[in-house]
């Protein structure tokens, strides 16, 4: 109870306050705009944060991603344009209640949707890391070692169909983890006689590269921008706050979406894109007898994904926060942010920085407060404008952002190299469809790994019997092959059915 | 003009990785080798189940469309003579280039607009960190 008393302690403090404001109105806007999205926004901004408090810079990180995966649907629902990715879905039912002058309450159930989601999130992120941070403190090095397997498994697993180049991803990953000096016998593995790689691969450049610098590539293939600007004059938004009656209609849907989201985000590696796809068809498999029109503008089309996908926000937190382990790579960045103030994130920030480990969990909740009323002004006056943003010019933007940042993160220009380079890894795995997200989360996870497994060996006189003998690490590692084995199996059922 | 066959050139040169990470591993002490070792072999029989699925659909799952390859490797290009440009020119100059370039090969036509903006978002960008958060950035040699 005390860390709570600290934390909300933290959040009252006027700079805090600011800077989770800052955060959502920066969130709100680059939601809004195609192309770009929290991944993005948060790794070009880490070096920014360099000359604030800790507290300071995780209050604006906090308000960026709530608020970032709100604003895509707006563009969603208004020009049929996914802000984010994970608002691909509310387009189905959004955009058709736009187009059906219903625009201004789509944008409204889509607020109050999110707000409902990121609440019960933030509450299970507020109740379970705690609890969890106290259990991993029990946890030695073979326990460690095989939560990340299991990790590393989660997004090889949820990489349905694409089970090898998640493979191929993760171990690209482990490899870039490795350049640089031994952690045992300080040896210098894969640096080509480069001093600035003997610490290794510097996290917040590649971060920047691989998201900004990719995101910027990619805007030069996104044809057709006069189309948007051209779309945006014609939307009326209308009436926004949908009335009771609605509001109760929706709430059953709101609740269920939001608390299946929260339970993805928890899984590592699970991820936004399952959460809504899973909650929407949940939902009109749950309503198809009572709603007719899925796909043509039903509310609870808009409602479904949008309290899944804010619910994710919060809890995919809850792996970071409590174990150390980010479950997603906006939480890979997470870890940038707070090594660079120099915290380790895991069990032990609850007792050795408890400032910063409840006010980051108690913000995931006070973000929605600005939200809310903020979103719902956005929704009546702001959307169009922002979308009339010229590309060219928001490209030319993150490009000299991307390389500032880079370059104040060691005043090097090594560094800035580095962002290239990521930049095209980033672009070619994107079109070679490798989910880089399972690339990132084993750059930062692989020295752990190996540090783990290091000493594991060292515990055990060389014998793997280490991390089966020990019951949580046995339990870890049986989890982590039901994640990879699941969906060869459920493959080969689901063809045998078909023959039959 | 599309690279039907992806995977194939995607599953050699992680064939092609994964051996260079092996021999380079071998020449390492015994501790240090070790994990790069593991991580090698799995990559190994990854990639070349890749091509073996490649093989087997005669198609790739991606097929790389490589008409914009042109305009990408512009901007990769000018990225590279803007790293190599800042310690000579300065970031105020070289920056001021780089965006003002960037939007122009995307086919933004209004120069004077883009322009405005490109000196407010570099001189914003220079304030924040070069003045509010205390980072110098790269000088002009010849002029400060």
């Amino acid at each position: 109870m005390d860390g709570f008393l600290i934390g909300l302690q933290e959040l009252a403090q006027l700079s805090s306050i600011l800077f989770l404001l800052l955060g959502v109105i920066i969130g709100l806007i680059v939601g809004t705009l195609p192309g770009m999205n929290d991944n993005i926004t948060i790794a070009v901004l880490i070096p920014v944060t360099f000359g604030m408090d800790p507290q300071q810079a995780i209050m604006l990180l906090v308000g960026i991603y709530c608020a970032t995966c709100f604003g895509g649907s707006f563009p969603a629902i208004l020009l049929k344009i996914p802000g984010t990715a994970s608002s691909v879905v509310t387009t189905i039912d959004g955009y058709p209640m736009s187009k059906k002058g219903l625009a201004g309450q789509a944008l409204g159930i889509s607020t109050v949707s999110s707000t409902i989601g990121g609440v019960i999130s933030g509450i299970v992120l507020i109740t379970l890391s705690p609890f969890l941070a106290a259990q991993a403190l029990k946890f030695g090095p073979p326990e460690y070692f095989s939560l990340i397997i299991l990790g590393l498994c989660t997004v090889i697993g949820m990489a349905r169909g694409n089970v090898i180049k998640s493979m191929i991803a993760v171990l690209t990953g482990l490899f870039i983890a490795t350049i640089g000096m031994s952690p045992q016998t300080g040896f210098a593995r894969f640096t080509f006689q480069q001093a600035d790689l003997l610490d290794g691969v510097p996290l917040v450049p590649l971060m920047i590269g691989l998201f900004g610098v990719t995101a910027v590539l990619e805007l030069f293939e996104v044809p057709k921008v006069k189309d948007v600007e051209n779309k945006t004059e014609k939307v009326k938004v209308g009436k926004i706050l949908p009335d009771k009656k609605m509001f109760k209609r929706l709430t059953p849907t709101m609740l269920y979406s939001g608390g299946l989201g929260t339970i993805i985000g928890i899984l590592p590696g699970a991820g936004m894109i399952m959460a809504v796809y899973m909650a929407y068809d949940h939902t009109v498999r749950r309503l198809k007898k009572k709603v007719k029109n899925f796909g043509d503008g039903a509310p609870e089309g808009v409602a479904a994904p949008e309290a899944a996908n804010n619910a994710v926000v919060a809890s995919s937190m809850v792996p970071l926060v409590s174990l150390g382990v980010p479950g997603n790579s906006v939480s890979a960045l997470f870890i940038g942010a707070l090594m660079i103030h120099g915290l380790q994130p895991g069990p032990s920030l609850f007792n050795n920085n408890p400032e910063v480990a409840y006010l980051l969990i108690i913000g995931f909740l006070a973000a929605y407060i600005f939200i809310f009323p903020l979103g719902l002004l956005m929704a009546k006056f702001l959307t169009a404008t922002i979308l009339k943003v010229p590309k060219e010019l928001l490209a030319a933007s993150i490009v000299i952002l991307c390389f500032t940042g880079a370059f104040a993160f060691k005043n090097s220009l090594f560094d800035l190299w580095v962002i290239i380079a990521f930049g095209i890894v980033g672009y070619l795995f994107n079109k070679f469809n490798i989910p880089f997200s399972a690339l990132i989360l084993s750059v930062v996870l692989g020295a752990l790994l190996e540090s783990s497994y290091q000493q594991s060996m060292v515990l055990s006189n060389d014998s793997f019997n280490i991390f089966f003998t020990q019951p949580i690490s046995l339990g870890l590692l049986i989890a982590a092959a039901l994640f990879v084995f699941y969906p060869v199996f459920s493959a080969i059922f689901r063809r045998r059915k078909n023959v039959e | 003009m599309l690279l039907k066959n992806s995977d194939f050139y995607l599953s050699i040169f992680f064939i092609g990785l994964s051996i260079f990470i092996f021999i380079q591993s071998l020449q390492m002490p015994e501790q240090a080798q070790q994990f790069p070792v593991i991580i090698s072999i799995p990559l190994f029989i990854f990639s070349c189940a890749l091509l073996v699925k490649t093989a087997i659909r005669k198609k790739s799952d991606v097929i790389f469309d490589i008409a914009n390859i042109r305009k990408v490797s512009i901007l990769l290009f000018l990225m590279i003579i803007y790293v190599s440009l800042l310690p000579i020119l300065g970031y105020f100059i070289s920056s001021l280039l780089l965006f003002i370039s960037t939007f122009i090969i995307m086919g933004y036509r209004k120069i004077i607009f883009g322009s405005i903006t490109a000196i407010v978002v570099v001189t914003i960008i220079f304030f924040l960190f070069d003045t509010l958060l205390n980072i110098p950035l790269p000088q002009n040699t010849f002029i400060g």
